[in-house]
């Protein structure tokens, strides 16, 4: 065997390698294809042990022939590995797609209650103006909720609330007043309180239910105002139902507050020009505000000559509505789920 | 109350006003106007027409062909079927296009039997009125032809609903608006009425006293008694004026005596009321308390049973009269009276209150009682009576009326009403603004108050005795402010500190109210933890009924029947207050699936009210509720129903921030009967002999079933009062460990009925038998429970993980395995327990 020939067989070696290593499919074949050849007893070694028998002046060039060959067959090697590799890969990458528009796994989405969540924007504006948060009983005696609140015994004021009578006595709380009465009996003035809760009244239609919730408050101090009261309620409404609403004050009656005043919002729908909402009168009664009245202070032994306070209550449930458009009240409590996801 | 623009005129000139800015500025004023009424607008198509000639109709008997002059210049041709009118009558003509009130349609051009007609003659009923005419309403001979028909006759009326506060007793009548009204505007009261001069007809040889006698027995239940007596009287149907007055604010007509007792109250706000004479025993008039066992027949035909607190009218033999609320029936004015006593009087407000109330009446009169009417009024008012009455009557001069006017007992004040010192400044201290002294003299002069100057630059302020609301210097005050108008108040923030700590008042011991930020805040995570855990918020109301209970099988001796009761409940099933948040829950699991929804995962937080007969104070106590039923999950790579496990996770996920560690589940004490006797368990807090933090279970299937609702549903209920003592949970940094652990599975065969939680308890007692097992180990967890083929009969495998690791050290697998020996041996030992 010359040199050509020895040449030429590992150049037919190395196509043969190369051709057999692009056959092989899987890792274990291509390694058993690089064995056959490049293994101790493969094809390239067993040539290499002709190359021994090459004349010396030709060892060199067929050495560095031989060494050509090897490397080129552990490169094609290297590379069918590689690019098996990458075949897997892409083939688990392809077979690993999903659809993804199809649905996510989540819990259900869930809102609180539009009442509670109501109920917590509303008092959260007076936090945030400083107020603290009364807590009281829901059911009451007659003296915090009526009596202290100047509501004589026997007097046509305390048909402005219809009452729930317990057997034993007490009533059920018609708002959340009577912690104006407790806070002012426990506490120092000043008192900034805001007071949101359960209350009820024997009245039950499309816009009462004879339990409901209100966020009450008052604020008593040296020198408070009629202008704070105005003030206060108009940050409010910003706060709750958008900067610049208007807000109307209009004389009214509650026993414990004097002057007294029903306030009103610019209606939220039809913004003043008049709706089937706001009763065509462009307004939207929200609260009912006054300023203490003197005989609430001497129940609690306040000198309302030393301190004035006002104080205002507000419908939860009135809001909500207004808020979310629902026009039955009784919705919010009949809790069908398909009204709760709304929110 | 009904108020009438046309009424308000006999009081007030209103000329100039449009009943927008009137509506507006009594409600701005603090009367406010809830509606508006339009009598007659809209109606210009019906005119006064004069019928200047009637012929036969050449196709039909009963109808006449009129040819009527409706100040077109032109006269149109109008079929009728009515037969009282003559050639130059004056009829109201409803032209084509217009609708009189009463029809349901519209008038047009058309034929009848081959006739044209362009329009329709009307009768009073047609046009909204009574009459006992039977045909057309033939009118007045000096209306203008063509002219619009209501206005012509002073039909076209704008009527107020005025929603009153029950403060502002006097504005309960059209004169009390109209004082109102004069001070809004600055506008003098009148009194357009043509008032009669009656004094003939008083007979001065007899007196009220020849007629009938008059004892009050009750100055403080009724301090002013008058009457008057007519004789010789005629009862019929009231004359058109009054008619009109009464139906403009929907009073209906009774006859000539009610009418005028009405107008009377409506027009000044003094009731009144009318007995037959012929019909009092005596005839006296007793005004006493009721005796026992009295009773009356009220004139709605009820018979009502006295108590001796109510004050009556009696004759010498028997009650008449519930004084102020209700005349009796037996000596109600009739066709055939002929003399009659009218009473003029003032109650005591609380006296007529409480009896009104104890027997569910409510009367204009009683409304104005309680509310206090003017007592000075009664001498004026009885004369205004009088008057109305005889104009009423249209009585001639010579009928004998006489006259008697009484006044007992005198209302502390009610002569010249009462002074109120206002001091100089206390309505800008108040307000917040300088309200200047011409604005404070100013607005107080024209409500009628009389203001002279006092001491300090303050006023003295007589108030009239109608005005019973103004009694202290605040509501003068109040006056000022709603007469210049709330929106002349600037605006402006408490100008102070706010925000700071509420101090506790030194002079006295009350319970404090205010709730503070942490414990709102942590109820707010709580609620959205739930929400997370996709569960929707529920609010439900707070009764219950017995029947509610009765299906939970709630036993007799359980702390869920001690209720707090209503003694007057809208409904009988809403009697009690919930002593339990499951009810609620259950109700809107019935209502959901009615509206096919299946999956259902809801909590409330809200009181659960006791007796607080029950002696631990405890009447209110915050609650949680949970209830879960159908699909935890829906998803398209597969569905899962809620469990119970899933409702203890979502317990105890909730009170996750909560220092609850040795808070144990364990099997209920007694049995809980609402649940599933097998699935049912208690949540204790590790204080003490342990507070139930919570009931958790399935629902009987016997108790799903009955309410038909399918599937399991697991319901919860947690004490949040309880959890809320618990304290919340420190967080404390511990050094993180530095060496591997390693982490060895141990499967255990134990009998069934061993718990899990008394395996898990006996492994944590372990740790004191075995001091390097209580150093290494450093959490377990349950992986697997295996019931079937690979285990015996009656038992069952609970495989855990356990996680050894030491401080100081790397462990290694033979370390361990002889301290999980050693503890496989001591549950052997303890439980039975051994490897499976």
């Amino acid at each position: 065997m010359d040199v050509q020939e020895f040449q030429s067989r590992l150049e037919s070696l190395e196509a043969d390698a190369v051709d057999r290593l692009a056959e092989a499919e899987t890792e274990d074949e291509i390694i058993k294809v690089k064995n056959a050849f490049l293994g101790r007893n493969g094809e390239v070694q067993e040539l290499m042990g002709i190359l021994r028998e090459l004349p010396d002046e030709d060892k060199p060039v067929a050495g560095r022939a031989a060494n050509g060959c090897k490397e080129a067959i552990q490169e094609a090697y290297e590379d069918r590995l590689e690019a098996l590799e990458a075949e897997q890969l892409r083939r688990q990458i392809a077979e690993e797609a999903v659809d993804v528009t199809l649905p996510a796994r989540r819990p259900d989405p869930a809102s609180p209650h539009p009442v509670t969540r109501t109920m917590r924007e509303l008092t959260d504006v007076f936090v945030d103006m400083g107020f603290g948060v009364a807590d009281g009983p829901e059911v009451e005696e007659d003296f915090y909720n009526f009596e202290a609140l100047n509501f004589p015994k026997d007097h046509p004021a305390r048909d402005m609330q219809d009452t729930f009578k317990m057997v034993d006595g007490r009533v059920l709380r018609t708002h959340t007043t009577p912690l104006q009465v407790r806070s002012l009996l426990a506490y120092e003035p000043p008192v900034r309180l805001v007071a949101p809760g359960r209350v009820y009244r024997c009245d039950s239609d499309l816009t009462h239910s004879p339990v409901f919730h209100q966020v009450d408050g008052f604020l008593v101090d040296h020198d408070i105002t009629f202008s704070d009261l105005k003030g206060t309620l108009n940050h409010f409404a910003d706060e709750v139902f958008g900067e610049e609403t208007p807000v109307r004050f209009r004389p009214s009656f509650f026993p414990f507050t004097e002057p007294s005043a029903e306030v009103d919002i610019g209606c939220i729908f039809c913004e003043g020009a008049g709706c089937r909402v706001c009763g065509d009168t462009g307004w939207l009664e929200i609260l009912g505000a006054g300023m203490v009245d003197p005989n609430v202070f001497e129940s609690v032994g306040v000198d309302p000559e030393v301190y004035s306070g006002f104080a205002f209550g507000m419908g939860v449930e009135r809001v909500a509505m207004l808020k979310y458009g629902i026009d039955d009240i009784r919705l919010l409590y009949d809790n069908d789920v398909r009204f709760l996801r709304q929110f | 109350m009904k108020i009438s623009c046309n009424w308000l005129d006999d009081w007030i000139d209103l000329t100039g006003l449009e009943s927008d800015e009137l509506g507006h500025r009594l409600t701005m004023a603090g009367l406010e106007v809830d509606a508006v009424e339009e009598i007659g607008a809209g109606h210009e198509k019906i005119v006064v027409g004069r019928i200047d000639r009637i012929d036969t109709h050449p196709n039909a008997d009963r109808l006449v062909l009129c040819q009527v002059d409706t100040g077109s210049g032109e006269l149109r041709q109008i079929a009728c079927g009515a037969s009282n009118m003559e050639e130059g009558d004056l009829v109201p003509t409803a032209l084509p296009g217009s609708q009189p009130p009463a029809l349901d349609f519209e008038i047009t051009e058309r034929e009848m039997m081959d006739e044209a007609s362009s329009g329709m003659l009307c009768s009073a009923e047609e046009l909204g009125y009574d009459s006992e005419v039977d045909g057309l309403w033939i009118l007045p001979e000096d209306l203008e032809v063509g002219a619009p028909f209501f206005e012509a006759m002073g039909l076209r009326d704008t009527v107020f609903e005025i929603d009153l506060t029950p403060n502002r007793a006097d504005c309960l009548s059209h004169l009390g608006v109209a004082r109102d009204l004069s001070a809004i505007f600055d506008r003098p009261l009148r009194r357009k009425r043509r008032e009669l001069d009656w004094s003939d007809c008083i007979d001065p040889s007899k007196t009220a006293e020849d007629a009938a006698g008059l004892t009050v027995e009750d100055p403080e239940g009724c301090p002013r008694y008058a009457f008057a007596v007519f004789e010789d009287i005629e009862v019929g149907p009231s004359p058109m004026w009054l008619q009109r007055r009464l139906a403009s604010i929907g009073v209906r007509s009774v006859n000539n005596i009610v009418d005028a007792t009405n107008f009377v109250l409506m027009d000044v706000g003094q009731p009144l009321h009318a007995f037959d004479l012929d019909e009092l025993a005596g005839p006296e008039i007793v005004v006493r308390r009721a005796r026992e066992g009295e009773s009356i027949e009220g004139i709605d035909h009820e018979t009502y049973e006295l108590d001796t607190e109510d004050l009556v009218i009696a004759d010498a033999e028997r009650p008449v009269a519930i004084a102020g609320v209700m005349g009796g029936a037996r000596t109600e004015v009739s066709e055939s009276t002929s003399r009659i006593l009218l009473e003029c009087a003032f109650f005591d407000p609380q006296s007529v209150r409480r009896t009104a109330k104890r027997h569910g009446l409510h009367t204009d009169s009683s409304h104005r009682f309680e509310r206090r009417i003017d007592p000075a009024g009664i001498d004026r008012h009885l004369d205004g009576a009088i008057g109305a009455l005889v104009d009423s009557l249209e009585a001639s001069e010579e009928a004998p009326v006489v006259r008697e006017g009484r006044v007992d007992e005198s209302v502390e004040g009610v002569e010249d009403g009462w002074m109120v010192q206002l001091p100089g400044d206390l309505a800008t201290r108040l307000l917040g603004t300088d309200v200047t002294r011409d604005v404070v003299e100013d607005t107080l002069e024209r409500l009628g108050l009389e203001v002279t100057s006092g001491d300090d630059d303050g006023w003295n302020v007589g108030v009239p005795s109608y005005r019973g609301d103004l009694e202290r210097p605040v509501d003068l005050v109040e006056e000022v402010a709603r007469l210049h108008g709330y929106d002349t108040i600037p605006e402006t923030l408490p100008d102070r500190e706010m925000g700071g700590r509420h101090r506790l008042r030194a002079d006295a011991d009350h319970p404090r109210t205010i709730r503070s930020r942490a414990d709102r805040q942590i109820e707010q995570r709580m609620r959205d933890e739930l929400l997370g855990l996709g569960l929707q918020e529920a609010v439900n109301h707070s009764f219950m009924s017995d029947e509610e209970l009765e299906r939970l099988r709630v036993p007799a001796d359980s702390e869920l029947r001690e209720s707090a009761e209503i003694a007057n409940p809208l409904k009988a099933d809403e009697k009690y207050l919930r002593t339990t948040l499951l009810t609620g829950l259950l109700r809107n699991l019935t209502m959901n699936r009615a509206q096919r929804v299946r999956d259902i995962a809801l909590f409330e937080m809200g009181q659960r009210h006791f007796d607080p007969d029950r002696g631990d104070g405890a009447n209110e106590r915050r609650s949680l509720g949970i209830l879960l039923a159908g699909r935890a999950r829906r998803h398209w790579t597969g569905d899962r129903e809620w469990d119970f496990f899933d409702l203890k996770g979502v317990l105890e996920s909730t009170c996750e921030s909560f220092a609850l560690s040795g808070a144990q589940w364990r099997e209920p004490s007694d049995e809980i009967p609402w649940f599933h006797p097998g699935v049912q368990a208690e949540w204790m807090t590790y204080e003490g002999s342990g507070q139930t933090l919570a009931q958790a279970g399935r629902l009987h299937p016997e108790i799903v079933n009955e309410l038909e609702v399918d599937g399991p549903v697991l319901l919860a209920e947690l004490d949040l009062d309880v959890l809320w003592r618990c304290g919340e949970r420190e967080g404390e940094f511990e050094g993180l460990a530095r060496h591997p652990s390693v982490e060895r599975d141990l499967a255990l065969v134990v009998d069934s009925d061993v718990t899990y939680q008394t395996v898990r308890e006996a492994i944590e007692s372990f740790r004191g038998d075995d001091d390097e097992f209580d150093a290494l180990l450093e959490r377990v967890e349950l992986f697997d429970v295996y019931t079937g083929e690979q285990v015996p009969d009656g038992t069952r495998s609970l495989a855990f993980n356990l996680v050894y690791r030491a401080d100081d050290r790397t462990l290694t697998e033979d370390e361990v395995a002889g301290v999980d020996d050693r503890l496989v041996d001591y549950l052997g030992d303890r439980l039975d327990a051994h490897r499976r």
